[in-house]
């Protein structure tokens, strides 16, 4: 509560043409916002450029936000529709080069202790990575934002059922992919 | 084994722990919003051409290594600055490199040396005289350097104007009023010096000001909105 009053606060003062107020904005929400889309890009190349238009977008939309709602979801709103429109820009097979130099960088790993706990962890990132957008972006919110299904379904504008049934097939998705992984493990042991 | 929610859960949110924006693009969105802001309210453009270039210098932010800038010909370096000014940070020397980088491209190259020459006399007075927040009560400077001060304000408003995509304001006044012009903003500079307000935090009101000064400064800022309107009429007009 007391921080939505902050948040209001300094929107008074951008308003009012504080351009400081704005990139007080700025920091308390930029953490969220720059992982999020970094994790929502196939093309991290692109990051930096969504996240500009994205608080370009903020600015410009300020004055019709409504108080009553709470501001970082707002915020996070805005952000799906900056790379909504991102993605609609870019064409797939473009994408899909760059996915595939992706990979040739990933090839090389660091070698430490828990080495196979942490290449575990890399693979699921990847995996993740590589998931269909739509179940990707409930993954993202869902487990890196903690974000409950019901959030979930009204920043994206669909129902709870289709967020449900979306994390559920992510999972088996995930699932399925880390089974594969585990046979070659367990192969590499056996040898 | 953990299971797959609860690991997905945890190295999603460990990974993001270690994705972080640089610094550079927060330089960057400020400048796009100043930019914006520029466009959307014209009215307020005439207080931004007076912040733009030179009160940019002082916003907070934490410093960071990066290349040699624009703006190292004119302040020396960043160390430099920071010297003098307490709170000028890393990020408002890039923000004034930023525009002078721009100020090269809209000026061309000999017109952007005679700026550059002109706004380092500007500069070299904020170093020597200015308070911590980056202002200068002008009470205190040497007469003759005042006077090389009011010259070169008087040379570069034009070019503040430009740079703002705003008419000559040395065109559109008469001599008079133009001397008078500049007089209002070294007036409303030194106030806010006088006054020791903290100007990258607070909005500058007149309720801020003690009352001695308050006068003053509404007859300075009075003549800067005139002027203001009058740029904005020749710009309505020549549409």
């Amino acid at each position: 509560m007391e921080e939505q009053m902050e948040y209001n606060e300094l929107i008074d003062r951008t308003l009012s043409g504080n351009s400081q107020a704005y990139a007080e904005l700025y920091d308390k929400t930029i953490q969220d916002v720059f992982k999020n889309v970094y994790f929502l890009l196939d093309d991290k190349d692109d990051v930096d450029d969504v996240v500009q238009d994205t608080y370009i977008q903020v600015y410009s939309s300020l004055c019709k936000y409504d108080r009553d709602r709470p501001f970082k979801p707002w915020i996070m709103g805005i952000m799906m529709r900056q790379i909504r429109t991102y993605r609609r820009k870019r064409w797939m097979h473009f994408r899909n080069v760059k996915k595939a130099e992706g990979y040739a960088q990933k090839a090389e790993h660091d070698f430490s202790n828990d080495i196979v706990d942490r290449h575990f962890n890399d693979k699921l990132l990847d995996s993740v990575d590589n998931l269909p957008y739509k179940l990707k972006q409930v993954v993202i919110l869902h487990y890196l934002n903690e974000y409950s299904q019901e959030e979930v379904a009204s920043t994206l504008g669909i129902p709870l059922g289709t967020v449900k049934s979306r994390i559920h097939a992510a999972l088996k998705k995930l699932r399925q992919k880390g089974q594969h992984y585990g046979d070659i493990l367990s192969k590499v042991g056996n040898v | 084994m953990m299971s797959l929610e609860n690991r997905l859960r945890e190295t999603l949110q460990d990974k993001g722990e270690k994705v972080l924006p640089k610094p550079e693009l927060k330089t960057k969105v400020m400048i796009e919003i100043s930019r914006a802001h520029e466009k959307g309210s014209r009215r307020m453009k005439k207080r931004l051409l007076v912040s733009v270039l030179i009160a940019l210098l002082i916003i907070p932010t934490s410093a960071f290594a990066y290349q040699t800038f624009l703006a190292d010909e004119l302040y020396g370096s960043f160390e430099n600055v920071k010297k003098h000014i307490t709170t000028v940070t890393m990020e408002s020397f890039l923000l004034i490199n930023a525009k002078l980088s721009q100020a090269k491209g809209d000026l061309g190259k000999e017109k952007y040396d005679q700026f550059k020459d002109i706004l380092s006399v500007i500069t070299n007075a904020k170093l020597e005289y200015s308070n911590k927040y980056g202002n200068i009560d002008y009470d205190q400077v040497p007469p003759e350097e005042m006077l090389k001060i009011k010259k070169a304000k008087m040379e570069i408003q034009p070019y503040f104007d430009k740079l703002n995509g705003q008419p000559s304001s040395q065109e559109i006044l008469t001599p008079e009023e133009y001397e008078l012009y500049i007089e209002s903003l070294i007036t409303y500079e030194k106030i806010k010096a006088q006054s020791e307000i903290d100007t990258n935090k607070s909005m500058i009101t007149v309720e801020l000001m003690p009352e001695e000064l308050q006068e003053e400064f509404l007859k300075a800022r009075d003549f800067m909105d005139y002027v203001n309107q009058k740029q904005q009429q020749s710009v309505n007009i020549n549409q």
